[in-house]
Formats: structure tokens, C-alpha cells, sequence
């Protein structure tokens, strides 16, 4: 009973939040000086062409009724429409959050099985090639460029072995995507039995999974590393060190249990990290996913699909961490009871 | 249809593609797909299109997708260089559409003759009537400015005389008269009647349906877009002229460098805006071809005549003697460029280029400041494109140049939305910038920019003998010995003023590989994709 009151607070905290946050956004893109008109018209445009495509977007009107118009919609589920795809920002979003999704959780996946183990094994191994290893990749990891990094990656697989297949986005050129069920493409072609297309979407997320795990994952297993070094250290592995509990045993079932708790709060904060790095590899990878939409939107004054953006990724961190905080109660019950 | 997913499908399908795409990438469809790729021109593009409304098309990559699905009555006529590549000629004019195209003594009258099997992508005709309610869409639509600055301001100009006949009548003469009412964006061919089924009382244009669908009047047809990722298209089953390709694939590739590398491993034929600093070593790599062409595409140092010290003379010459126009061609355009010495750029007719005396002299820039009576110290915020190497480096060079002289450039790196927001509402001081003319003609470019209320007179530059001149070169026929005088006196006076300081115009570069044919170079550099070929 009191967990589900805990989750109805947090929920109801959620709405503020939002309504805070779509209302910065608004006043920050207001401030920024660009006339989305000019962009759209280009160079060869007259002072009449000018006028009347502000008039249409609505330009013309002041901010407060363009900010209470703007929230009118998102009441009704619309974030208002991107001048530069002609589309609703929702069906945009909606169109390219499965890409980030697949990238982002297969990342998150990848860097939970990189950086635990490695945290585990160096902390376990105190001194040893494994340790000094862990370390330099966590070194490495954290200190790496996300960008420059990707583009490592592509110089040295695809470029010069050829082994890795071309960026240029989710599936071969080439190759039909599969049909559209979910939006994911690893998902719809297993769905659907499309394994030319599950084959190519897979070889295409490979290396920026490799990318945005190789970094995330650092973070994980310096964590994981120090979490466990405490825990190693403390009167009860002594204990069972002294009953004659197996190595593997006090590692494994003790340990590293009572040294996920940071971990697993780390991981929460990871998606906010997770979903800055999406942008930069959606980028070098040619990946049509949100990141690269709030980008690309930014950059020539298109404001709705940035505050679409935002408001997507803010309610994706709460709910993260939302579920972070259950997961928390879940392998401490102290926190649950207190 | 979706396949029907069984548990022993499932299961096998997944085993055999993952294991299958651990080790063999995406090698085994590039192999059963390379014979189709003959057919197929893959393309490397920076961005999506924003939308299919030609009235719209802002930039190089929007141009080009409406030169594929929408035509227009002519194009530039053609001619080989002396190296075999092909280039637009300005004394030649290609037919399409207008199969054939009059112009009256006066330039006030253009007649076109309509191909007879000419159809949109629909089958329906594209005939008299049907020019005539484009061109009122244009007009109706945001594409009235564009058609108004060519002598065409309103729909009841246009004579419709049979089906395959139809006259503008334009209300004064146009230098580019010609050119800009049948073969610029506003004169894209679109099916009117068709998109004003889908207005409404908010939208009269039908302009929101148009933003992602269309009927095309191009060669090509879009088959598949996937927005932010691809686009294909196929010929137009109705197109009155043959392609010669299967299909095209557009891939959207946002980073410079991936493109460069995309190229040359062969995983595309043809890429868009290669950075300028890859093209010397992309000349070396065996299969790759690339193309420089001499442009318009002029690269400038505005400074406003709104406030001193940048409204004085001396201070102008100052910065004139400052430049450093060498190492900007070396550094900034690796050599892909030519010096540029007068208010408009190379390569357009009218151009003149001795009637700018100035060269790299700090010490005749020092006695110019020396006479501005500047103050000490003096520093001024300049704006620059965070993301365009062009201007960042050629500002971070005339800053250099520009600290020997005791100012101080302050650098703001900015999205390029602020930045031309900022020169359109002319509240910037002083700025690098390019401008290229769609039309190679100095009139266009003194049109645009140097009369008073030109649209991209950023610097409030004004004068009056200047404006006169101007005003009359817009109206007199290209290439005449009396519009050629004016527009060198013109000139004469704005160098003299010191209008804009020239820096340099820049190359065009295209990249592609070896087996591409037919790539023929447009005065607006927007490739024409319908023309090429595999070979």
C-alpha cells in the first residue's frame, strides 16, 4: 500500500514538472534570435514572401497566446507542428523514437554486461592484469569523445577492414525495411521472419551500440569497481571468508549484491548521459532517430520539434528514475520499510 | 503482408540472422543486390527535404529534389569544357517542356510551345491551361515575390492560346526575364488543380497537403520517403522524356566526413557537399572522380553604414589594405577558389575586376586608420556559422590580420538561423558571408543586394548614382555594350565606397564516382540527378 502511494507522488509530481519544463523551453526558444520564416524562404525572398509565411506560422501573434496555445495543445496530446517536416511533432517523434529506443536500450544492455562484470572481476582481483585493465578502460571510457570515438570506430571497421557495414543509417540502402509493426526494425524483422532485413538493421547497429556502450559502460564499471571494493572490505565477507564460503560464492551471491544499490542508481542517471550521446552517434552514424531531429531543428530555428524533444526525453528520465528508485526497494527492502 | 510468425520460424530466423549478422555485416544483400545497383544511383545528401512545396525550397539539397519532381518550361543550355565535362552556357537555352520559346523585341512578351505528350505523374495533361493555374498557384502562394521581381505580378498576364501555346505578358522588361519566369524554382510546374482540392478556409493554397505529397511534373516520382533517412524515386511513367536510371536513392548522411568515406569505399555514387578541405586528397583516390567548376558563389567582409566607425571611408580602406587575401585562398579554400575584386561576384556576366586596387598592405592600412582617427582599443562582435569551416576560418584569419592593427574581433559562433536573422534585420556591424545569384548575371546580383530595398542589403548601402545604375541594368538585355558600361561604372562607384570587401569566390566541387555520366554543371550548382548515368 505505501508503495503504490510512493508511486501515485511521484506520478503526480511528473505534471508539474512538465508544465515548468515546456514553459522554460518556450521563454529559451523565444529568446534565441532567429526568424524561423527567413530560414524556410532562403535568400531569394522579398519583404512580402517574409510577411505572410510568418503570418501562416503563426509568428506574428505575441509569445504569451502562442505559449497558451501551445499548451491548449499539448492538453490535447499535440506538440504543435515542425515547419521543416511539415508532420505534427508527435507523429515525428513517434516516427523516430523507435530508432533511439533500439539504440539506446541495446547500448544500456551492452554497457550493464561490459561494465558489471569488469567493475566485479577488477575489484575482485585487487593488483592483478585484470584490475589495472578495468581501470584503464574506465580511464579511457570516461575521458573518450562520443563523436570522435564513433568515428574511430567507422574509420578503422568499415573504412579500412570493411567488415562493418556503411553508416548511412538503420538498413542497407538497398534493403526494404521490414514492415512496420513496432517501428523497431531488429523487432519487425524477427516479427515478420525478414532476416535480410533483421541481418542488415542488426550489422548497422552494431558499432553504435559498440560506441555508446564502450562509454557508458566505463562509468558503470568504475561504480561497480568501487561499490565492490567496500563491500569486499567489509566485517561480514571477512566472516565468510572465515566459514569457508567460496571466493565465488562471497563475490557473486554477497558482494555484489549489497554493491548494486549505487549501481543501479547509476545507471538511472546514465539515461540522461545515454540520451545526449544518442544525439552525437545518431549524428556520425547517419541514424534517423529523435537526437539527430532535435538537432537538425535547432540548428535552422525550428522550435517545436525541440520542445517536443524535450518534453519526450524529460518524461523518459522521470519514469526511468522512477523505476531506478522501485528497482532500489526492490534489492533493499530497509529503503522500502524507512 | 506481414509473414505469419511460427514458433519454429521464429526461432530459426533468429538464430540463423544473428548468427549471420555477427559475421558477415551486410556483405551477403550488397552482393545479391550488386547487379540491381547498376540501375540505381545512390546519393549521399547532408538533410532531409523539408517539404515538397517548390514555392519554399530553401537550399542545395530542397533545389535538387525539385529539379527531379518538378519541371520547368526550359534550362540552361550546355557545353564541354575542354576537359570533357559539361557546363551550362548562357547564350544556349535547352528545351523541355517548352519545346520551343519566343521573346518579343521588347522582352515584355514570352511565348512558350508545350510538348504535346507532356503529363504529370497522374496522366493528367500538362497543357496551356495547366501552366497558366501553376503559375497562378505560385502567384497566389508564397511564390508571388519571386514572379512579381521578374515582370509577372499577377495571374491575368498569363494568355492561354490553345493548348499547347501560352504568353506571359510581362508589365516591364526584365534583363532576366526569360530565365526567371520559366526556369528558377517559382517556375516549377505543379499540379494547381490538384492541390487546391485539398484547401481549406485556413490553408486557400492547399500548401499543407503539399508539404509532404504531390504530383509530380518531373522526371522522377517520389516511391518511398522515409523522413530524416531516405528517399527514392523512379521515373515518371508519364515523363515525355526517358531516364535513364532505374531509380535513385537519396540517403541522408549528416556528417561531412561519413559522406566523404561513404564515397570512397563505393557504398554510394554521387555525394553532396563534401567539405572543401577533403577534395585534394579525394582527387588521389582511385575510382573517385571530382568536378571543379569556377562559381559565382563570392565570399564577402560586410560592414554596416548605420554607424561609425564602419561608415567611415578610411576605416573601409583600412580594412580593405587588411585582408589577407592570399592566405585565405590557401588556408581557408586550399587553393579551390580565385580571388574575387569587385562588389559582385566572378563568373557573372558584367563582372569587372579592375576596379579594385586593394591588396595584403598593413602599413597603407595603418595610415588609412591613422586618418578614421580611431579610438584605442576598438573591438567588434562578429558573427559566425558555428559549423561552416568557410567562415569560421576565414574569420579567425581577418582577426589575426586584423590584431596587427590594434581591433579586436570578438568571434560569436552562432546557428546559421541566428546569423541571417540577425544580417536580415541589419543589426550586425560587420560579418563574413557568401551569396550566390541563381541567374550568372551582375543585374541579378545588384538586384539583390545593393539597391535599397534589396532583401540581402544586409549594410544599408546607399547611393544614389549607384541605385540609378542599378535600376536601368535590371531592365536592360544581358550582355548589351550599353548595360556593360553601366554596370562597370556601377561597380567603379561601389568599389570606391567600398560597399563590401571582396575576399575570394569559391569552386564548386562535386564528387562521385568514376562511373557516373552525364553530371552537367548549373549556375546554382544543384545537380540535375534525371540527366545522369551508370556507366
Amino acid at each position: 500500500m505505501e508503495l503504490i502511494s510512493y508511486i501515485a507522488r511521484r506520478i503526480a509530481l511528473i505534471m508539474p514538472t512538465l508544465l515548468g519544463a515546456s514553459l522554460v523551453m518556450f521563454v529559451l526558444t523565444t529568446l534565441i534570435p532567429g526568424d524561423p520564416a527567413l530560414m524556410r524562404l532562403g535568400n531569394f525572398a522579398t519583404a512580402e514572401q517574409l510577411q505572410s509565411l510568418r503570418e501562416e506560422m503563426g509568428l506574428t501573434r505575441p509569445s504569451y497566446e502562442r505559449y497558451m496555445l501551445y499548451l491548449g495543445g499539448l492538453l490535447r496530446g499535440d506538440m504543435g507542428r515542425s515547419w521543416r517536416t511539415g508532420n505534427l511533432v508527435l507523429d515525428d517523434l513517434q516516427v523516430r523514437l523507435p530508432m533511439s529506443l533500439e539504440l539506446g536500450v541495446c547500448s544500456m544492455l551492452l554497457a550493464i554486461a561490459i561494465g558489471i562484470p569488469a567493475g566485479v572481476s577488477g575489484a575482485a582481483s585487487k593488483d592483478s592484469v585484470i584490475d589495472y585493465g578495468g581501470k584503464a578502460y574506465g580511464i579511457l571510457g570516461v575521458a573518450m569523445p562520443l563523436f570522435w570515438g564513433g568515428l574511430v570506430l567507422v574509420y578503422v571497421f568499415y573504412f579500412k577492414l570493411g567488415i562493418a557495414p556503411a553508416p548511412t543509417g538503420r538498413i542497407d540502402m538497398l534493403v526494404s525495411p521490414p514492415t512496420h509493426l513496432t517501428g523497431s526494425y531488429l523487432l519487425d524483422s524477427v516479427f515478420t521472419g525478414d532476416l535480410e532485413a533483421f541481418m542488415s538493421s542488426a550489422a548497422h547497429l552494431v558499432l553504435p551500440v559498440i560506441t555508446l556502450a564502450f562509454v557508458t559502460g566505463a562509468s558503470i564499471a568504475r561504480m561497480t569497481y568501487t561499490s565492490m571494493r567496500k563491500v569486499l572490505a567489509s566485517q561480514f565477507i571477512l566472516v565468510s571468508h572465515a566459514y569457508g564460503v567460496s571466493p565465488r560464492s562471497i563475490v557473486y551471491k554477497f558482494a555484489l549484491k549489497n554493491a548494486l544499490m549505487p549501481v543501479v542508481t547509476l545507471i538511472g542517471l546514465q539515461v540522461g548521459f545515454l540520451i545526449g550521446g544518442v544525439v552525437l552517434v545518431e549524428v556520425v552514424f547517419s541514424l534517423p532517430g529523435i537526437g539527430r531531429y532535435a538537432v537538425e531543428s535547432l540548428l535552422v530555428n525550428d522550435f517545436a520539434p525541440v520542445q517536443g524533444f524535450v518534453l519526450l526525453v524529460l518524461v523518459v528520465y522521470l519514469v526511468v528514475n522512477l523505476l531506478v528508485d522501485l528497482l532500489y526497494s526492490v534489492l533493499n527492502p530497509q529503503v522500502r520499510n524507512g | 503482408m506481414p509473414h505469419e510468425v511460427t514458433r519454429r520460424r521464429f526461432t530459426f530466423g533468429t538464430l540463423g540472422v544473428l548468427g549471420g549478422a555477427a559475421v558477415s555485416g551486410d556483405l551477403l544483400p550488397l552482393l545479391a543486390e550488386a547487379a540491381k545497383r547498376k540501375q540505381v544511383l545512390r546519393v549521399a545528401i547532408e538533410r532531409d527535404f523539408e517539404t515538397l512545396r517548390p514555392e519554399l525550397s530553401a537550399g542545395d539539397t530542397a533545389n535538387l529534389l525539385r529539379r527531379l519532381i518538378y519541371t520547368t518550361p526550359i534550362l540552361w543550355g550546355m557545353q564541354q569544357r575542354p576537359d570533357g565535362s559539361l557546363i551550362y552556357d548562357m547564350n544556349s537555352i535547352e528545351t523541355g517542356l517548352a519545346t520551343a520559346y519566343k521573346v518579343s523585341e521588347d522582352r515584355l512578351l514570352i511565348e512558350f510551345t508545350l510538348h504535346p505528350n507532356a503529363k504529370f505523374a497522374n496522366g493528367d495533361p500538362i497543357n496551356g491551361q495547366a501552366l497558366k493555374e501553376s503559375y497562378a498557384w505560385f502567384l497566389g502562394a508564397k511564390g508571388s515575390g519571386q514572379l512579381r521581381v521578374n515582370g509577372l505580378p499577377s495571374a491575368d498576364r498569363i494568355e492561354v492560346v490553345d493548348d499547347l501555346t501560352v504568353r506571359l505578358h510581362l508589365d516591364r522588361p526584365v534583363a532576366w526575364g526569360l530565365i526567371g519566369n520559366a526556369l528558377l524554382s517559382s517556375s516549377s510546374i505543379v499540379h494547381a488543380r490538384e492541390i487546391m482540392k485539398h484547401a481549406t478556409p485556413d490553408d486557400p493554397y492547399g500548401t499543407r497537403w503539399l508539404e509532404t505529397k504531390t504530383i509530380e511534373s518531373g522526371p522522377f516520382v517520389i516511391e518511398n520517403w522515409q523522413k530524416g533517412a531516405m528517399m527514392s524515386l523512379v521515373p515518371n511513367p508519364h515523363a515525355f522524356q526517358s531516364a535513364k536510371l532505374e531509380r535513385i536513392v537519396l540517403q541522408i548522411i549528416p556528417d561531412a566526413s561519413t559522406r566523404r568515406i561513404v564515397l570512397e569505399r563505393g557504398d554510394v555514387d554521387f555525394a553532396i557537399q563534401i567539405a572543401t578541405k577533403d577534395i585534394p586528397d579525394l582527387r588521389k583516390v582511385s575510382g573517385v572522380k571530382v568536378l571543379s567548376y569556377p562559381s559565382a558563389r563570392g565570399w564577402w567582409l560586410g560592414m554596416t553604414w548605420n554607424k561609425a566607425p564602419f561608415n567611415n571611408l578610411h576605416f573601409r580602406r583600412a580594412m580593405a589594405w587588411a585582408m589577407p587575401y592570399e592566405t585565405l585562398l590557401q588556408v581557408v579554400t586550399h587553393g579551390l577558389a580565385e580571388r574575387s575584386r569587385s562588389c559582385v561576384p566572378n563568373n557573372v556576366s558584367g563582372y569587372v575586376e579592375d576596379l579594385w586596387p586593394y591588396e595584403t598592405n598593413l602599413e597603407k592600412a595603418r595610415e588609412e586608420l591613422a586618418q578614421a582617427q580611431m579610438p584605442e582599443g576598438f573591438t567588434v562582435t562578429v558573427p559566425v556559422y558555428a559549423g561552416d569551416l568557410f567562415d569560421e576560418e576565414a574569420t579567425v584569419l581577418i582577426k589575426e590580420s586584423l590584431a596587427k592593427l590594434g581591433i579586436t574581433l570578438s568571434i560569436q559562433k552562432m546557428p546559421i538561423g541566428q546569423k541571417r536573422t540577425l544580417m536580415t534585420k541589419k543589426q550586425i556591424d560587420m560579418a563574413v558571408y557568401d551569396w550566390r545569384p541563381w541567374v550568372p548575371d551582375a543585374g541579378y546580383f545588384i538586384y539583390w543586394n545593393w539597391l535599397p530595398d534589396s532583401f540581402t542589403n544586409y549594410w544599408n548601402y546607399l547611393n544614389p548614382e549607384a541605385q540609378v545604375l542599378g535600376n536601368e541594368a535590371i531592365t536592360m538585355a544581358i550582355g548589351s555594350p550599353e548595360r556593360q558600361a553601366k554596370l562597370r561604372r556601377f561597380q567603379e562607384i561601389v568599389n570606391g565606397d567600398i560597399g563590401l570587401v571582396p575576399l575570394f569566390t569559391q569552386f564548386d566541387n562535386l564528387v562521385m564516382r568514376e562511373h557516373v555520366q552525364g553530371y552537367v554543371y548549373y549556375p546554382d550548382a544543384v545537380p540535375v540527378l534525371a540527366k545522369l548515368s551508370l556507366g
